[in-house]
């Protein structure tokens, strides 16, 4: 029902507005947690990957877009230290709305922009589950579950009309959640610090309409 | 084929075979209008009234094709009905034939060759049904096909490739320019082949060989000529010649899918013509026997006539001694693994049909069937042990009882009858059905004066099996307090102890069953095997400590083993005629003593190889030193601890000595004439041989006091010698310390048995190494009478009374205890080793201690110094008294309490985890929870308990929980996962084991706290226990 209404919604500017929608890839680079216990300490997080992402962009205004944005980023889990590292199979699907605040205006073939945004993001533990300890079992522990986590978005581009109604665009998001502890567990007698960034480049096309 | 009858060069001999043929054949009928035979055997005989010769099996027609040599005709045999057809009659003696590859061609050698154009080959096309005969100008001996449609064919004088659908012959060779004949005695010159025995490989890229060669003059020799031929090849024929005593009989070959090995006489070679097995007790009698090889199963089935029947005036008689046997024996060793009872003898060629279920041989009356396959629909017995060791019980000395189980391989009912002679010995039942347990009992008092371990049989016999089963054997041992050692069963033929320097394990050739035994020395526990040439005598290890090389007495081979993998690496071949008896490996070269199996430069005995392990050969060293390389076949080496040196030791008393830093010998000396039992290299400059004491020159310096004439094992042990002797009036057998400084001994102890003495009958025991002492410096280990003793290291040492100081339950050592549960008693001085206990029912003694509540005998699971582990009998309650048994006395009473139920979650270690784990297991991937294995939502869990109480159906104390029915928990316990409640599908004992509980449960698909550390919680009646998991969505 809540889907329903949003969409009622964006139909309803849609009327009103010029609206742009379109996907890219790019790829996913983590700053991770630090993970510690009394004796040492590690990185946890996730490991380098491909994204993917579909959006929908609403031109509200001259130099203010808003974007419907949805992006899977295929990064595999890890805990590291001392030059061990364990590793898990992982994913991660984010749905967040952004602003974009662009600064030319709508008839430039040219528009550099910022972004900032919220929503959020579900990881997953895709792996292997086996009883043997892995690689740094006393710093954290990765597991086959998922969790949900709030998401900022921060980040900038530029947007380049290469054709009628056609745009290419290049731009860098750092997608910063807390770090999903069911996932990525710390065992008893650690800690782990609590945000993980993943800087995302990516180059996409969209279509206005 | 068997073609012996009709050599060229004698019509006489000839005669004189088909007149002993024809004989046998008379008694086997008389036999068998007499009246039917009372035993069953295995298969089924089509006689063909006459002498068969060869046989092709035709699967496509459904037939088989016999030579039917005297009527001169190709007998046809349905594989169905088993019945005789419509044969095929031929102008002249069929000798052999063979079938082509793609069924049309069957081919057929005229051996009737005494005048000149006799020479013949016959080409039956079975499609067309027409046939052809032509000409050869030699006698055609043998035939078989290669996969290209070509029949190759050995002569007389030359092999021959034959094109059946053109008639047309190539030569591939003469026998004179491919063949070095064997060296024959004057005035016999061998000129050409007089017999041979063809066979081609399943894949049909090989045909072997074996032949026999003649010449004016020449007597019935121990010499022939193995070869085989690959179309394609680089060099197509290749071949060995080779004398055999005994003769190579039976002279059939058979070879495998690939033509890697072939099986002859007695023998089993690679296609590099080296001996790798041998059938053992072969009287070599070239009439009787056959073999079929079923790769994928890694079988052979064959016969081979037993020493015996040597003497038998009628080979093959049906009344000879043993009477026909097939033997199923593994491929690669030839370790025959099954007996099984024939009608009549196998003569000749055998086959199996390409899905290995049913051999065809040639028999004495023609053609015997034998449905390999389906062995398990014959009524056969096997029983569930080999050896049944009683040990005197320190709780009960009245009786011991053990039960075995007599069964049938393939399910079926079987009758079987049982015997003994053994006094003392009652069995429940002397007849019976299978499966059958049988309890045998000994009536220790027969056993209170024996010192030592008494040995007997329980024979196992049967008109309905179709196979043999060895006899039982029972040892009895009753030792008293002061006898030392703890008793390992270990059947079979132990020859040789070696322990690993580097690895907690050692070492065990047991000869009888061609394998090496690997034991870990922390419990004594057999923990691999390694399947060795035929008869495997001494080991080495080499020097690295990463090999262990293996002799063996009847195969010209030595196995070397990765002791990392414990995988078989490769072969060491040694010279043609040479077997490994006895290696040492030093920081010099590996050397081995080979026996020989005929005369080489001078020597008929045996010599010196040097083996280069890591290229697979052995090479004779050309001298010892200024000795001329030639020793006494039952010449033992051993090397010193430390590489310098190799010690050899002679029956007669000659002693050698090898440098490692010259790499020669630099010491032979006889001040001796005769030595025996223990030997060993004590250091570079200090050796043992029998009772005596040899400086770094090998002179005998001094004898070891003690009038103990039996030695049996000697060590360098910490900074003493320690020796093992024989039995004297005084007891099975001593252990003791000793001095290599003046032959002094003290702290002799009687042993439990008798430790394995030598004798000149069994190859390597003429020395004996029996005795090592553990890596970890935990134990003594010597091979005796029923398999293993284990000594602690201070066995001489004054032990204190046992005493019990707690009793706890075995899962997570807490006080409560439920009956029926695992429960643990520690204490001091308790029993002298580790030892666990292998199989169920546990038992009531283990190692040497026994263990009573309240008079009531414990099953035991493990004993220790300090920790004993059993079960709870079902029957206790209240405030009972636990009273331990050991060699050194009786222990205090410990009064403990027993609640009715008191579950405890076991605990075990998981790779890689510092602390143990609860034993809960997630049915997901039947693996431990852990931390990187949470427990999930919706998950299956089985929970292992010990503690839950008695149980629904009644189990017995110490016996194995039963699958069907389950054992249900009388007492249903509560599972809470956070405090939410589980349900439980099942709780009760764990099949198949003593004492272990499993509760399944149900975990629900949401609701249920998450977190590293949630509590589980266990109740049940009173009491319950908590243990922490992780669990996740």
């Amino acid at each position: 029902m809540k889907t329903l209404v949003l969409c009622l919604a964006l139909g309803g500017v849609a009327l009103a507005q010029q609206w742009e929608v379109g996907g890219g890839g790019g790829g996913a680079f983590h700053k991770n947690a630090t993970v510690k216990n009394a004796s040492r300490s590690g990185d946890a997080g996730f490991k380098i990957g491909p994204a993917f992402s579909a959006f929908a962009t609403q031109n509200m205004y001259e130099h203010l877009s808003g974007e419907l944005r949805y992006t899977f980023q295929l990064s595999d889990m890890k805990v590291s230290s001392g030059g061990a590292e364990a590793t898990f199979d992982g994913q991660s699907h984010a749905i967040h709305y952004d602003l974009l605040i662009h600064a030319k205006g709508r008839s430039s073939a040219i528009r550099p922009y910022v972004i900032a945004g919220g929503g959020g993001k579900y990881y997953r533990g895709t792996g292997k589950e086996s009883a043997v300890a892995p690689p740094n079992a006393d710093l954290a522990i990765l597991t086959k579950t998922s969790q949900f986590q709030p998401l900022i978005v921060f980040g900038g581009g530029v947007r380049v009309r290469v054709a009628e109604d056609v745009y290419f665009r290049i731009e860098a998001r750092d997608y910063l959640s807390p770090i999903p502890k069911d996932i990525i567990a710390p065992v008893p007698g650690a800690s782990m610090s609590r945000w993980v960034h993943a800087f995302t480049p990516m180059v996409s096309l969209s279509f206005g309409f | 084929m068997r073609l012996v009858c009709l050599r060229r060069a004698s019509t006489h001999e000839m005669r004189s075979r088909l007149l002993r043929w024809t004989a046998a054949a008379c008694i086997a009928y008389a036999f068998l209008i007499a009246g039917p035979a009372v035993a069953a055997t295995f298969g089924t005989v089509v006689p063909l009234g006459g002498h068969t010769s060869d046989l092709a099996l035709d699967e496509r027609r459904g037939v088989v094709y016999v030579a039917h040599f005297t009527a001169k005709r190709i007998d046809v045999v349905s594989t169905v009905t088993r019945k005789s057809q419509a044969p095929i009659t031929v102008d002249k003696q069929p000798a052999s034939l063979a079938l082509s590859p793609d069924g049309r061609y069957l081919v057929v050698t005229h051996l009737m060759a005494a005048e000149p154009g006799n020479n013949s080959v016959t080409v039956l096309d079975l499609d067309a049904n027409t046939r052809q005969t032509y000409p050869f100008t030699s006698v055609p001996l043998g035939v078989a096909f290669t996969a290209d449609g070509k029949a190759f064919i050995i002569t007389t004088a030359q092999f021959i490739q034959f094109d059946p659908s053109t008639g047309t012959s190539a030569v591939l060779g003469d026998v004179a320019a491919t063949v070095t004949l064997p060296p024959q005695p004057a005035p016999c010159e061998p000129r050409q082949f007089i017999r041979a025995s063809l066979s081609a490989s399943g894949d049909g890229t090989r045909v072997w060989g074996i032949a026999d060669a003649d010449g004016e003059g020449c007597e019935a020799n121990e010499s022939f000529v193995l070869f085989h031929y690959t179309p394609g090849a680089q060099v197509p024929l290749a071949a060995s010649s080779w004398t055999a005593s005994p003769p190579e009989g039976p002279r059939v070959i058979a070879t495998d899918r690939t033509g890697a090995f072939a099986t002859t006489g007695w023998s089993l070679f690679h296609h590099r013509f080296f001996e790798v097995a041998e059938w053992i007790n072969s009287s070599g009698l070239f009439e009787i026997g056959g073999y079929a090889i079923d790769s994928a199963r890694n079988k052979i089935y064959g016969q081979v006539a037993k020493k015996a029947l040597m003497g038998t005036t009628i080979p093959g008689s049906i009344n000879s001694a043993d009477g026909p046997r097939l033997l199923v024996a593994d491929s690669d060793n030839l370790t025959v693994r099954e007996e099984l009872k024939l009608q009549e003898h196998i003569s000749g060629r055998a086959v199996i049909d390409s899905r290995g279920d049913v051999m065809y041989a040639v028999s004495q009356s023609g053609l015997m069937i034998l449905p390999v396959g389906s062995l398990a629909a014959h009524h056969r017995l096997t029983a569930s042990q080999e050896d049944i060791l009683f040990r005197g019980n320190w709780c009960d000395r009245r009786s011991m009882t053990q039960e075995i189980e007599i069964s049938n391989p393939g399910g079926g009912e079987t009758p079987f009858r049982l015997s003994t002679t053994m006094p003392g010995v009652v069995l429940s039942a002397t007849s019976g059905v299978t499966p059958a347990r049988i309890t045998v009992s000994i009536d220790s008092s027969v056993y209170r004066n024996t010192n030592g371990t008494a040995e007997g049989f329980i024979n196992v016999n049967s008109d309905a099996a179709i196979n043999v089963l060895p006899p039982i054997r029972v040892l009895v041992n009753n030792k008293e307090p002061d006898q030392r050692g703890t008793l390992f069963s270990v059947p079979g033929r132990l020859i040789d102890l070696q322990m690993d320097p580097v690895r907690n394990r050692f070492y065990v050739t047991r000869q009888d069953k061609n394998e090496v035994l690997v034991f870990d020395s922390s419990n004594f526990r057999q923990v691999a095997t390694l399947r060795t040439a035929t008869t495997p005598t001494n080991m080495a290890i080499t020097r690295d400590n990463r090999y262990l090389i293996v002799g063996a007495d009847n195969a010209q081979v030595a196995n070397l083993y990765d002791l990392e993998t414990l995988g078989f690496v490769r072969w060491i071949v040694f010279p043609a005629g040479h077997y490994p008896r006895s290696i040492a490996a030093s920081n010099g070269s590996i050397l081995a003593v080979s026996r020989l199996a005929g005369e080489v430069e001078d020597c008929s005995t045996a010599v010196i190889d040097r083996i280069d392990a890591a290229n697979g050969f052995a090479t004779p060293l050309s001298a010892m030193g200024v000795w001329k390389n030639c020793v006494d076949p039952n010449t033992a080496l051993a090397s010193s601890p430390a590489g310098g040196k190799i010690l050899g030791a002679q029956p007669d008393g000659t002693v050698l000595l090898y440098d490692a830093q010259l790499d020669d010998f630099v010491a032979a000396r006889r001040d001796l004439e005769k030595l025996q039992g223990a030997f060993g290299a004590l250091s570079d400059e200090e050796f043992v041989i029998g009772g005596y004491i040899f400086n770094a020159s090998l002179v005998p310096t001094q004898a070891f006091s003690g009038g103990m004439s039996e030695t049996s094992g000697v060590i360098s042990s910490r900074w003493l010698a320690m020796r093992t002797t024989g039995a004297t009036a005084a007891g099975a057998g001593h252990v003791e310390h000793a001095s290599t400084t003046d032959g002094a001994t003290w702290s002799a102890a009687r042993l439990a048995e008798a430790p394995i003495l030598p004798d000149a009958n069994v190859v390597g025991r003429t020395f004996t190494r029996t005795l090592a002492f553990t890596r970890d410096n935990s134990a003594y280990v010597l091979l005796s009478r029923s398999g293993l003793t284990v000594l602690p290291p201070d066995y001489d040492a004054e032990v204190g009374l046992p005493a019990l100081e707690r009793v706890v339950n075995a899962a997570d050592f807490k006080p409560a205890v439920a009956p029926g549960g695992l429960i643990t008693v520690f204490g001091q001085n308790m029993n002298p080793v580790n030892v666990g206990a292998q199989g169920t029912p546990l038992p009531t003694l283990l190692g040497d201690s026994c263990l009573t509540i309240d008079g009531q005998l414990v099953p035991l699971v493990f004993v220790s110094p300090g920790q004993i582990n059993g079960q709870l009998p079902f029957g206790s309650s209240g405030t009972p008294s636990a009273v331990l048994h050991t060699p050194n006395g009786v222990s205090n009473a410990l009064k403990f309490t027993v609640q009715g139920t008191a579950p405890s979650v076991f605990t075990v270690p998981v790779e890689g985890w510092a602390d143990e784990v609860p034993s809960i297991v997630r049915a997901a991937n039947n693996e431990t929870v852990t931390l990187s294995n949470p427990v999930h939502f919706d998950d299956w869990l089985s929970i292992y308990v010990t503690g839950l109480g008695a149980v629904s159906p009644v189990v017995a104390t110490g016996a194995a929980a039963p699958a069907d029915p389950l054992a249900v928990a009388n007492t249903r316990p509560e599972v809470t996962l956070g405090g939410i409640r589980l349900p439980v599908d099942y709780a009760g004992l764990a099949p198949g084991s003593v004492g272990v509980y499993q509760i399944n449960v149900k975990v629900p698909f949401n609701d249920v706290p998450t977190g590293m550390q949630i509590p589980l919680t266990i109740k049940q009646g009173a009491y319950e226990t908590t243990v922490s998991v992780r669990v996740v969505r």
